[in-house]
């Protein structure tokens, strides 16, 4: 691939690589803020419970919608990365065996887990159970984690599929993946929390801080890890804009500025999810063959118009909660379940 | 891996003694009920919400809270989760089958999610918010959640509908002739009634779950929700009106040809009679009082109505499972073609477990792994070996040559007539109890007969291919 990611490409695939990206990037962001907010839960059940710790009780009132939301989110990516590479998802799927039912029953233990953190005394003030119910949660989502990114190396590495058909086959490059994107989820995290309470922002620096470092040493151990040849794309474009992303982002949790943090955020997902894609591209020969047969199918301005028009409902209504709410209750904050 | 014969060969699960269709068909059932539940409840919702508003019913708004929470947690994460879990156990069952669907209606699928998106967030606002808003806004949310669930129905329904009755999509390809096939209206309707229904028995149950209430008000909240039960007394005339869009085959077999169809339909049938009847009779005219226990029972029985017709939507395909396009064991016509001539396994890549005395019980196992499996186990569920228990050898030989006439509801064999006799010998082999020696004789003339057989069994099924 001679061209920045997804100039270059044969129109079907860049129109589906488009597509994947950015839902997979939307989903992701979700999906690190309950990894690394479920796993922060577990840090601060070792603390004595605080009435007025506004991070813990803000992190145990959104999780739950948070993961539901992640899940939601994940289905569209889900559904383009069937048509960008069908044969090789299904093929790790199945050679990953009964993991699959092992990801949704963790997933269901997960969100329980994390509405019994949110409404339960218990849980919520209980010695024990602050630390063992988030942290169920948090090897449920850990788990969840490491099987994606192990069927996605699995998914880009046909040359193992024979082997893998009887018997388990191990790749160096994993662990330094998966906790690469465990790691990105820290400053996720941090951004997140930071949206409501921007005063918090030089504490909730030094999650993001420790995100940056161990983000840069797993980047560094999964380039040395890979034992299959690193697609041209790794020198390519996005490379460089994931760096200046990660510069950006932590330039601006130095100065404090709210807004360049998050623009740096999503510019360095979006250009590892790019990376991630170029690498599928350079492993797997028939995505472009795939894509052309699905581009072939009708239904594609049904989808553009309905994604419009569905997002102008949800701002309607969203908007008139907002002022209703506000008109009805100003200040109030009482939520049931919570 | 990409096959020089167009043919991409996936690594084929073995889930033991457990058919394939009953691993997705769990899972299915599982998130149709959840599903269609999610659907009804919204309906249901707007119902009490309008009764609050509109009649100054405080139990209606009082109870609708308790029924939100119920939905968010039950619905919302289980429904969402089994969805994804229908694609992934789809992968496990059918990858090309799953993959066909998503091909063909992606954008459909597409559109889906981004009402699917809307649902989920209205109905997470409303569950957060609804203390804090006006009447106006919260019908105006749960109208919206209600419209976005059944669109979701709507979407996903004329896929499903055209795995059985493809219509127009087989002679052109078009998205739009497959998505509004011949069941999709009967489906569709049919569908939102049994949503109707669930979300309403399942609200009769809730009603019993809440603290502090008089019998007196939970009779009146009985009651209340009882009403929107009664559409399903035109169920059963929606029910033929499916039955007359589906192909003639498929009406036969659940109405007497096959055995387990018949039954299947004859359970749901008689679950859904069940719970009509005490609908219409009891609640709706007879305003019984309905306590936890007789709740909990007929919400079961919709239950068992609900997985009973499922079974019968997914058995009555067969031998397809996407009609015209697709067998049940995954294999296009164009692939039994060539499958005729060039064998079906002898470029599987994957290798067969087990210890195997000859190399033509090997070739016996991955046809039978790669042609069977989808539908059989060997000694489990549906299991060849005792389906097969009283053939001859001869018999089984021309019977597996001439599948589809041998069963009608069987694809036709895909490989050649050494396959045929591989899959034999190998049913033969675990037969005489898998001994460690298993001397095969060269038998040419058993071989000329198989082909023979297989030439005039052809290689298309007497069920008509469109719908």
């Amino acid at each position: 691939m001679d061209t920045m990611f997804p100039f270059g490409l044969p129109g079907a695939t860049a129109l589906y690589e488009v597509l994947y990206v950015l839902t997979f990037v939307l989903h992701l962001v979700l999906a690190q803020f309950v990894l690394a907010g479920t796993g922060c839960l577990v840090v601060l059940g070792f603390e004595k419970p605080r009435p007025d710790a506004a991070t813990e009780s803000e992190l145990r009132d959104w999780l739950p919608f948070a993961l539901g939301g992640a899940i939601t989110l994940g289905v569209a990516p889900l559904l383009f990365l069937q048509l960008l590479d069908r044969r090789g998802f299904y093929t790790a799927n199945l050679l990953l065996r009964n993991r699959y039912a092992f990801v949704l029953a963790a997933l269901v233990i997960g969100f329980y887990m994390l509405y019994v953190a949110k409404s339960s005394r218990r849980a919520r003030e209980g010695r024990v159970l602050r630390v063992v119910v988030p942290l169920l949660a948090f090897a449920c989502f850990v788990f969840t984690g490491y099987t994606w990114s192990q069927n996605r190396i699995l998914s880009e590495s046909p040359d193992t599929w024979v082997r893998a058909f009887t018997g388990p086959v191990s790749f160096a490059e994993l662990l330094p993946r998966f906790g690469f994107f465990a790691a990105a989820a820290l400053p996720s995290l941090a951004l997140v929390l930071a949206a409501s309470r921007r005063d918090a922002m030089s504490r909730l620096a030094n999650i993001a801080w420790l995100g940056f470092g161990l983000e840069l040493v797993l980047a560094i151990a999964y380039v040395l890890a890979r034992t299959r040849p690193l697609a041209s794309g790794l020198t390519g474009a996005w490379v460089y804009v994931a760096g200046a992303a990660f510069v950006i982002e932590a330039a601006a949790w130095g100065t404090r500025r709210y807004g360049t943090a998050v623009a740096g955020r999503f510019l360095f997902l979006l250009s590892i999810a790019a990376i991630r894609e170029v690498y599928r591209l350079g492993a797997r020969a028939d995505v472009n063959s795939q894509a052309a047969a699905a581009a072939t199918k009708g239904g594609m301005p049904l989808f553009f118009v309905f994604a419009i028009v569905n997002a102008a409902l949800l701002i309607y209504c969203l908007r008139r909660v907002v002022r209703v709410s506000g008109e009805s209750a100003p200040g109030s904050s009482s939520e049931i379940g919570s | 891996m990409p096959d020089p014969l167009d043919f991409f060969y996936y690594p084929v699960r073995d889930f033991g003694l457990a058919m394939k269709g009953m691993i997705i068909g769990g899972m299915g059932v599982v998130h149709v009920f959840l599903a269609q539940f999610a659907i009804g409840g919204g309906m249901m919702m707007c119902w009490l919400q309008w009764r609050a508003w509109k009649h100054d019913d405080e139990l209606a708004r009082r109870f609708l809270d308790s029924f939100f929470q119920v939905l968010v947690l039950v619905s919302f994460v289980l429904g969402a989760l089994t969805g994804v879990g229908m694609w992934l156990t789809a992968i496990q069952v059918s990858p090309r089958t799953i993959g066909k669907m998503v091909e063909e209606f992606h954008w459909i699928w597409a559109t889906e999610w981004t009402f699917f998106c809307v649902e989920i967030v209205i109905g997470y606002t409303f569950y957060r918010c609804h203390r804090r808003l006006d009447d106006p806004t919260r019908m105006l949310l749960l109208a919206v959640y209600a419209l976005a669930s059944w669109a979701s129905l709507f979407w996903i329904n004329g896929i499903l509908a055209w795995m059985l009755t493809p219509g127009g999509w087989s002679q052109t390809g078009s998205v739009w002739a497959g998505f509004f096939n011949p069941s999709f209206w009967p489906s569709l309707v049919y569908r939102t009634l049994v949503s109707l229904t669930l979300g309403g028995l399942v609200a009769i149950v809730v009603v019993h779950t809440i603290p502090g209430m008089s019998r007196e008000d939970r009779g009146k909240l009985v009651n209340t929700c009882s009403l929107v039960l009664a559409p399903m007394a035109v169920m059963p005339l929606v029910g033929l009106w499916y039955l007359g869009t589906i192909p003639p085959d498929s009406r036969e077999w659940v109405l007497g040809q096959s055995t387990a169809m018949t039954m299947a339909l004859g359970g749901a049938i008689g679950a859904s009679t069940l719970v009509g009847l005490y609908v219409v009779f009891g609640l709706l005219l007879g305003r019984l009082y309905v306590n936890a226990a007789t709740a909990t029972l007929l919400l079961v029985l919709a239950f068992a109505a609900t997985g009973a017709g499922e079974l019968v939507r997914e058995g009555v395909r067969k031998p397809y499972t996407i009609r015209g396009s697709l067998y049940a064991n995954s294999l296009t016509q164009a692939d039994v073609d060539r499958m005729r001539k060039i064998g079906s396994v002898t470029r599987d890549p994957y290798p067969m477990p087990g210890k195997f005395p000859e190399p033509v019980l090997v070739t016996g196992a991955k046809v039978f792994r790669l042609q069977c499996s989808v539908c059989h186990t060997l000694d489990g569920a549906n299991g060849l070996d005792h389906l097969t228990e009283t053939w001859q050898p001869d018999q089984m030989r021309l019977n597996i040559a001439k599948l589809q006439y041998t069963k009608p509801f069987m694809p036709p064999f895909a490989g050649t007539a050494e396959e045929v006799e591989a899959l034999v010998q190998y049913l033969l082999w675990r037969k005489a109890g898998q001994p460690q020696r298993w001397p095969i004789a060269a038998g040419q003339a058993r071989l000329a007969d198989i082909r023979r057989w297989l030439a005039a069994a052809g290689t298309h099924s007497p069920v008509r291919r469109t719908h």
